[in-house]
């Protein structure tokens, strides 16, 4: 199978400042987070209580935590675990989300039926309460993170792939399939998924960034991810815990989110731009 | 033996009421789509389905390939029965389709050549690339046409593609909606030669759908004549066209403007318009729009009668000559 | 012999691609009186529909006018400032379009819309309310008042046909410009649409302009015909002429694979070997020649408009002959 859309999207996504700048920002992310290993000076979780919230120095470009910590260190690795949260919880929504999107579309009516309003009924409720309460009941953690997200996300996924199943199920090349007397997996995966999953791609990119700061969030209220464990949220909450003495742990783990959610909201707009089929057709001079 | 038999076929499709009438099943509407169908199609023989938008004759064409339910009559392929989905399925290897829009029936993520090939994997044979170019030579088309993708077909190229599609499985009965549509006359030529040609070379049957009298004259054997769901008219083709029976073939055929300026015609061959599904009329369907229209076509539903050998109407009035009174 | 009241003179347009310069209409020319019925008849990609946006000044953004005058009533409509253009546009020169459906706003009733389209005349409400009323009765509409209540998708396609008919001679336009009216209608509706456009013409003091590919919709329906290929005029003549002693070798080869033509069903259809010319770069001589039964080695070279009578005239160089 091939995109026969895919260099001349890639050249209108590098064409696109905001575009372009995105895909730096992503790639030094990712490069960041896989690389870690090689790029952090220090052992994220090595203590040195002599060496406790110190400024930034030779030694230690962005300074220490009250451990002793190295900050640099922390992000780098923190980049790891934020993009490790995001790409599994949003991976496994959409993968979840495409598959009951692809059946509530295509199945029998009462199937269609029972599926919409499970989303609707997830929908529903406030995703900040259904949050703590998973949490309550399963306590913080990297697991529990990916377990909200997922159920948070699967309704609106499922719906978008829902709609454009709809939209598809009954076009003239299903019909067709279906009269050379394709299976219902087939149409599913060869014929009905590479066409419904190009929107979805863009709303996925454009989520990482949610699930990053939700990560950040909740992590920093203790909620997320478990110290020693380095993440973004829990260097702002020493940071925060410190800020009287230095405030260049909050600086230092605020930079790197707010820079990757830009990074990646521009990226998924610029997808959005550059394989939006308006912009396709020839453009005249 | 007949290779397609239809017998009495109909199509009602439910009507979505309010939540009311869901808890209350006698106040459920249908709208009927057709009904009382019945035709067969002899191997080797050309069947034009003629009608005008709204006739039911799409619909009708998919059902018959088991494509969408029906609620009333049978279909017989090859002497069995067709009622389950198994039943239709068994049958696929036999069958094919032409689609109206050629560009938009090709899955538009696929190649040409997988597109091709897929009918033979499917049905789990085996697909080489000389095959693939072996139909694309029959259908005229070179064999880097394999490599292409559906948008980047003209509408010709795309039709030519539905036809070795189509025809990949060795077929019995090829059903071809509108098989020249937005096509321009010097390539609506092309395809309907091509398809002729291999008729004749594989021994096809085809049912050819379409709103073209003047091309449905030239490649049927006989004609049928759709009106508001209803076959009006079947006859042969040479015997219609000369002496048509149904007061709607009669206009039908003397609405098509020909391309002379001699023969213009002066006046309506028929006013008003198809009335909408919903408001179908009771008795004969045509009652409405008729110029020969008597009491007894809005009290007695006219049965499809064979007035003389191998011509069937579906009039009160009509006569073996043709002329109403 | 009456002034023309259109006349399109050597029209050369080039769209700007993706894929290099186009040649859409190549010398394109051609007259309407008042009175006429005026058909323009030629296959996909010839320049038809081209010729017609240029006649209103609706071209695409990415074509160009290299050359050539549209004229009406003298004035040359594609040097007009903007405003005087949009202001000839409606009330002078009016379209009907093949689908009548994107014509109209979906979420307004006929009624609104009619009105709206008379927005230039300084007329009370009422009056404009009155004149659609009258014109979608003169159009067939079987009850103009609950017509004006409708919205488009409650109309049926040639009941939305005639409104569109309608809303075209709002403004008594003197010249009515149709792109494929009947294209998009089955031929019960076809027929009467034919039958309508017909009637119009004995009480309409203008030129009706007929863009199709139907060979049998000019047949019913035209005084003058000129055929289109490859953004070239390659003929001209009064309809029986046409039809009877075309010159042209493509306007016979297109008569020729029209089954319309046929009185007896034939197994072999005629068709037109080959393909268009590549009209990123359209060849030298005659664009007809790579496809023509009767192309020799002068067809390479530019052909002559040959001039058989004076109303008719075919871009060939074996026009001269006997037919």
């Amino acid at each position: 199978m091939r995109w026969p859309a895919d260099t001349r999207a890639l050249r209108a996504l590098i064409r696109d400042p905001m575009g372009l700048m995105g895909l730096i920002l992503v790639a030094l992310f990712i490069l960041m987070a896989v690389a870690a290993p090689l790029l952090a000076p220090y052992d994220p979780l090595a203590l040195d209580v002599r060496a406790k919230l110190q400024s930034p120095s030779l030694a230690h470009w962005l300074g220490t935590d009250q451990l002793g910590r190295d900050t640099l260190s922390r992000i780098i690795y923190g980049a790891r675990t934020a993009l490790t949260i995001a790409l599994t919880a949003i991976a496994l929504a959409g993968s979840i989300g495409i598959l009951l999107g692809l059946i509530a579309g295509y199945g029998p009516r009462w199937l269609d039926a029972a599926l919409v309003l499970i989303f609707d009924a997830l929908n529903s409720l406030p995703m900040m309460m259904f949050a703590l309460a998973i949490i309550t009941v399963l306590g913080p953690g990297t697991g529990t993170l990916i377990l909200v997200v997922v159920l948070v996300s699967i309704p609106g996924y499922a719906r978008l792939i829902r709609a454009q199943t709809l939209s598809l199920r009954s076009a003239d090349f299903i019909v067709a399939e279906q009269a050379i007397g394709a299976s219902t997996p087939r149409i599913l995966m060869h014929h009905l998924l590479p066409n419904v999953i190009g929107p979805l791609c863009i709303v996925l990119s454009m989520d990482i960034p949610v699930v990053i700061m939700l990560e950040a969030g909740l992590s920093y209220l203790n909620l997320g991810v478990k110290p020693p464990t380095p993440s973004w949220g829990n260097i702002l909450y020493d940071g925060y815990t410190a800020i009287r003495t230095s405030s260049t742990l909050v600086i230092a783990a605020g930079a790197p989110l707010v820079l990757a959610t830009l990074g990646f909201t521009f990226l998924g707009e610029g997808l959005r731009d550059a394989l939006d089929p308006r912009f396709a057709t020839a453009r005249p001079r | 033996m007949t290779l397609l038999s239809v017998q009495d076929l109909a199509l009602d499709l439910p009507l979505r009421g309010g939540l009311l009438s869901a808890l209350n099943p006698k106040s459920r509407r249908t709208l009927q789509i057709f009904a009382d169908v019945s035709f067969t199609l002899n191997p080797g023989e050309t069947l034009g389905l003629v009608g005008e938008s709204g006739s039911g004759k799409t619909t009708l064409a998919r059902a018959l390939l088991g494509l969408t339910a029906t609620t009333n009559g049978s279909i017989h392929f090859e002497g069995h029965p067709r009622r389950t989905t198994g039943d239709f399925a068994a049958m696929r290897r036999d069958t094919a389709m032409m689609f109206q829009d050629a560009i938009a029936s090709l899955s538009p993520r696929m190649t040409i050549g997988a597109l091709l090939a897929e009918p033979l994997i499917i049905h789990g044979q085996p697909a080489p690339k000389i095959k693939i170019a072996e139909m694309l030579a029959l259908v005229g088309l070179p064999p880097d046409f394999a490599t292409r993708y559906p948008h980047e077909l003209s509408g010709g190229q795309a039709r030519r593609v539905g036809v070795a599609r189509a025809l990949v499985l060795n077929p019995k009965l090829v059903i071809a909606d509108e098989p020249t549509a937005g096509l321009d006359v010097s390539v609506q030529g092309e395809i309907l030669n091509l398809m002729t040609d291999l008729k004749t070379r594989l021994n096809l049957s085809y049912l050819i759908i379409s709103h073209n009298l003047a091309m449905v004259r030239h490649v049927s054997d006989r004609i049928a004549v759709m009106y508001l769901g209803r076959l009006v008219e079947i006859g042969p083709t040479r015997e219609t066209f000369a002496r048509p029976l149904h007061p709607y073939s009669q206009s039908l055929i003397a609405s098509e403007p020909l391309p002379d300026p001699r023969k213009r015609r002066q006046d309506l061959a028929i006013k008003g318009e198809i009335p909408s599904l919903l408001n179908r009329p009771k008795a004969c369907v045509f009652q409405g729009r008729c110029p020969h229209v008597q009491p007894i076509c809005r009290t007695d539903p006219p049965n499809l009668r064979e007035i003389s050998p191998q011509r069937f109407v579906r009039c009160h009035l009509a006569t073996p000559i043709g002329a109403l009174a | 012999m009456t002034e023309p009241l259109l006349e399109i003179d050597a029209l050369n347009i080039t769209y700007h691609t993706d894929h290099g310069k186009l040649s859409a209409l190549r010398g394109a020319s051609l007259i309407a009186r008042t009175g006429e019925v005026i058909g323009i008849v030629g296959e996909s990609g010839c320049g038809k529909s081209t010729l017609a946006a240029s006649v209103i000044n609706l071209l695409p953004q990415a074509a160009e006018v290299t050359s050539g005058a549209v004229r009406y009533k003298g004035t040359d409509i594609l040097r007009l400032p903007p405003e005087a253009q949009r202001a000839l546009r409606g009330q002078d020169i009016a379209m009907i379009f093949q689908d009548p459906m994107t014509a109209f706003n979906p979420v307004l009733t006929m009624g609104a819309q009619l009105v709206d389209f008379q927005h230039a005349a300084q007329i009370p409400r009422a009056e404009k309310l009155t004149r659609a009323r009258a014109l979608l009765a003169r159009v067939g509409m079987p009850d103009p008042d609950l017509t004006l209540r409708r919205y488009p998708h409650q109309l049926s396609g040639g009941m939305r046909q005639r409104v569109a008919i309608a809303a075209a001679l709002l403004m008594n336009p003197t010249v009515l410009v149709a792109d494929e009216p009947t294209t998009a209608l089955d031929v019960t509706m076809e027929a009467q649409i034919i039958h309508l456009l017909r009637d119009l013409r004995r009480d309409y003091q203008g030129a009706i302009l007929v863009i199709t590919h139907h060979l049998g919709v000019v047949a019913e329906l035209c005084d003058r015909v000129y055929v289109m290929y490859a953004g070239e005029v390659v003929e001209e003549a009064v309809v029986d002429d046409l039809f009877h002693a075309p010159r042209h070798p493509y306007t016979r080869a297109l008569i020729a694979c029209d089954p319309g033509h046929f009185e007896q069903p034939t197994p072999i259809l005629p068709t037109i070997q080959g393909r268009l010319p590549d009209l990123r770069t359209p060849p030298t001589g005659c664009s007809f020649a790579a496809r023509c039964p009767l192309a020799e080695a002068i067809c390479a070279t530019p052909p002559p408009r040959i001039q058989i009578s004076p109303t008719q005239s075919a871009l060939c160089h074996k026009a001269g002959g006997q037919p």
